[in-house]
């Protein structure tokens, strides 16, 4: 008989010194009414109180056939095997791992054995980072690097040891080594258990309600603005903010819908791509061109560009609006628009003719990052149907190529001729899917998120594409 | 095949079957742990599905086996050559009814 429900089993990681027994001590005296069973590494910190308590070897069993190169933890599998035995006696499972351990091994073991695979679900992995440590860590081990870039939950603990910027740095870093995981921010390992616990971290529904700008592409600018103006002289000016300069594109004719704004990005892109053009206070701006404004003098600094007749454009600029108070004004008594006002801060004398133009429309992007660090997360999101024969070839070679760098991968995919969404989640070469809930009317379609080394993007996105039906 | 849209996936009772088979005949203790593993072949020429079978021993050398076919097709025979490739001294017959058990 099968189990009437699987385990779930929660992975913790962290490197040496992060606060995991910390954690584990607290989950376990916590009143939440789970039956707890921790298998913890023989060479635990501190000890553990009132749990059923495995000790277990982190023994590493290979599995290589030359095609595919794997490694699961033998001993975790033999301990799982023993505990569904005693399956009456505990209702959830938490595995901690040693802080030099890859969670590789400890993930794939969920992946390597069907009835495994049946009597427990992974319901997440949670890493414990030293908030004042890390970057040292990272630096120096690609197990901290692993830990992170496997987590569903990072806690960044310790965070009285460190001043807020340097945290906000530290938390931007991480973000960008894995977009999927959830960020908790907490002392003395100090986090509710509803946040480390019965995660479903592997629906991926979930993952993507809560952070529902994760699929968002990136872009080489963070706002846009759309103004109506008539035919005149404009002046754009900007007061001190936090770079010495700022690029910035204007597209002339621009929509205000959300499709005419994506494709005035696309557009922008492009333009983004070519080298930008310094452009000093005073100097007038080329519209559709890359420029650099130099922004480094004391006090609000003013450019100007002139129309010829009636046009919406778009600014679509490298900061936000907010973070240098951009301001689109009239210029030397040109006719301004019905809506406009006046300017609160005078320029050259000419403040009676200078008029505020109003935004019509704005919005921000995500914007893109330096990505210092090798590990980093892609999305793909299509519509369309998939042919099951392509999909295949394609992972087969992504896996074979690149499974020793894929970290963790998960999604849904819209197979052509299956009624029902095809969900997936995988660790290295290892890729576990199967239907699950039909369709139904909600528009088919396509995400993949991929947590990896130094994975090629570009040639993911256009492979993923060509298995459209 | 990774995309596996088969109502048999994953296949516990072939996975059990020759769990079994090989406890009996090894007559292997509960501290044991017999893994079966269907795996995707990603490279051209080999099998699609290969089955590995894993004796997971404490404080004993950890021992693999890979059978090129699926979980479904390995038969007494196949078990024979993984036990004999393991140092294991077993006859035939021990693993041919476990494996005809429903």
């Amino acid at each position: 008989m099968d189990a009437p429900r699987n385990i779930p089993v929660t992975i913790l990681t962290g490197f040496l010194g992060s606060g995991k027994t910390t954690l584990l001590n607290r989950i376990l005296r916590e009143e939440h009414g789970k039956r707890i069973a921790v298998v913890e590494n023989e060479f635990g910190e501190v000890g553990i109180d009132q749990a059923l308590v495995i000790n277990a070897d982190e023994e590493i069993f290979e599995m290589s056939n030359g095609c595919i190169c794997c490694t699961v933890r033998g001993d975790l599998i033999r301990v799982l095997g023993n505990l569904m035995k005693r399956r009456d006696k505990f209702d959830y499972v938490l595995v901690e791992t040693t802080g030099l351990a890859d969670p590789g091994p400890v993930a794939q073991t969920f992946f390597m054995d069907d009835e495994i695979r049946e009597e427990y679900a992974l319901d997440g992995i949670v890493t414990l980072v030293d908030a004042a440590h890390i970057e040292q860590q990272l630096g120096r081990s690609d197990e901290s690097t692993e830990q992170i870039a496997f987590a569903d939950v990072l806690v960044l603990n310790k965070t009285d040891l460190v001043d807020g910027e340097a945290l906000d740095t530290l938390e931007t870093r991480l973000r960008d080594m894995n977009r999927m995981a959830r960020v908790v921010r907490s002392e003395m390992a100090e986090v509710p258990v509803d946040t480390v616990l019965n995660l479903g971290a592997f629906d991926l529904d979930e993952v993507l309600g809560r952070r529902p700008t994760f699929l968002e592409p990136e872009y080489p600018f963070e706002w846009t603005g759309v103004y109506s103006l008539d035919s005149g002289r404009y002046e754009l000016s900007l007061a001190d903010g936090p770079d010495p300069s700022m690029s910035l594109v204007v597209v002339p004719d621009q929509g205000t819908n959300d499709s005419a704004l994506r494709e005035g990005a696309e557009w922008c892109v492009r333009r983004y791509a070519d080298p930008a053009e310094p452009i000093r206070p005073g100097d007038q701006l080329a519209l559709g061109q890359h420029l650099d404004l130099q922004l480094d003098s004391q006090g609000r600094k003013s450019f100007f560009f002139e129309v010829d007749s009636p046009v919406s454009v778009g600014l679509y600029t490298q900061h936000t609006a907010e973070e240098f108070d951009l301001q689109l004004t009239t210029a030397n008594g040109a006719p301004v628009s019905p809506s406009s006002r006046p300017a609160p801060h005078s320029e050259n004398g000419a403040a009676h003719t200078t008029e505020v133009v109003p935004v019509e429309v704005e919005r921000t992007w995500v914007a893109q990052h330096e990505h210092d660090d090798e590990v980093g997360s892609i999305a793909i999101e299509t519509e369309g149907d998939v042919d099951p024969d392509r999909l295949n070839a394609w992972l087969s070679e992504l896996l074979a190529k690149h499974g020793v760098d894929i970290f963790r991968m998960k999604g849904f995919i819209s197979l052509k001729g299956e009624s029902r969404r095809f969900v997936f989640q995988g660790v290295h070469m290892l890729f576990d899917g199967q239907p699950d809930r039909p369709w139904g009317d909600a528009p088919r379609r396509n995400q993949l998120v991929f947590i990896g080394r130094n994975l090629p993007e570009q040639v993911m996105r256009q492979g993923f594409e060509e298995c459209l039906v | 095949m990774l995309i596996n849209t088969s109502p048999r996936y994953p296949n516990l009772e072939g996975s059990r079957r020759i769990k079994q088979a090989l406890r009996e005949a090894l007559s292997l203790s509960d501290d044991v742990a017999v893994t079966v593993t269907e795996l995707a072949c990603l490279e051209e020429g080999c099998d699609p599905i290969e089955t590995v079978i894993g004796l997971l021993r404490p404080d004993a050398p950890q021992l693999q086996f890979k059978l090129h076919k699926p979980m479904d097709a390995v038969d007494a025979k196949d078990l024979l050559q993984v036990c004999t490739a393991w140092g294991f001294d077993v006859q035939m017959s021990v693993l041919e009814a476990p494996l005809q058990e429903d």
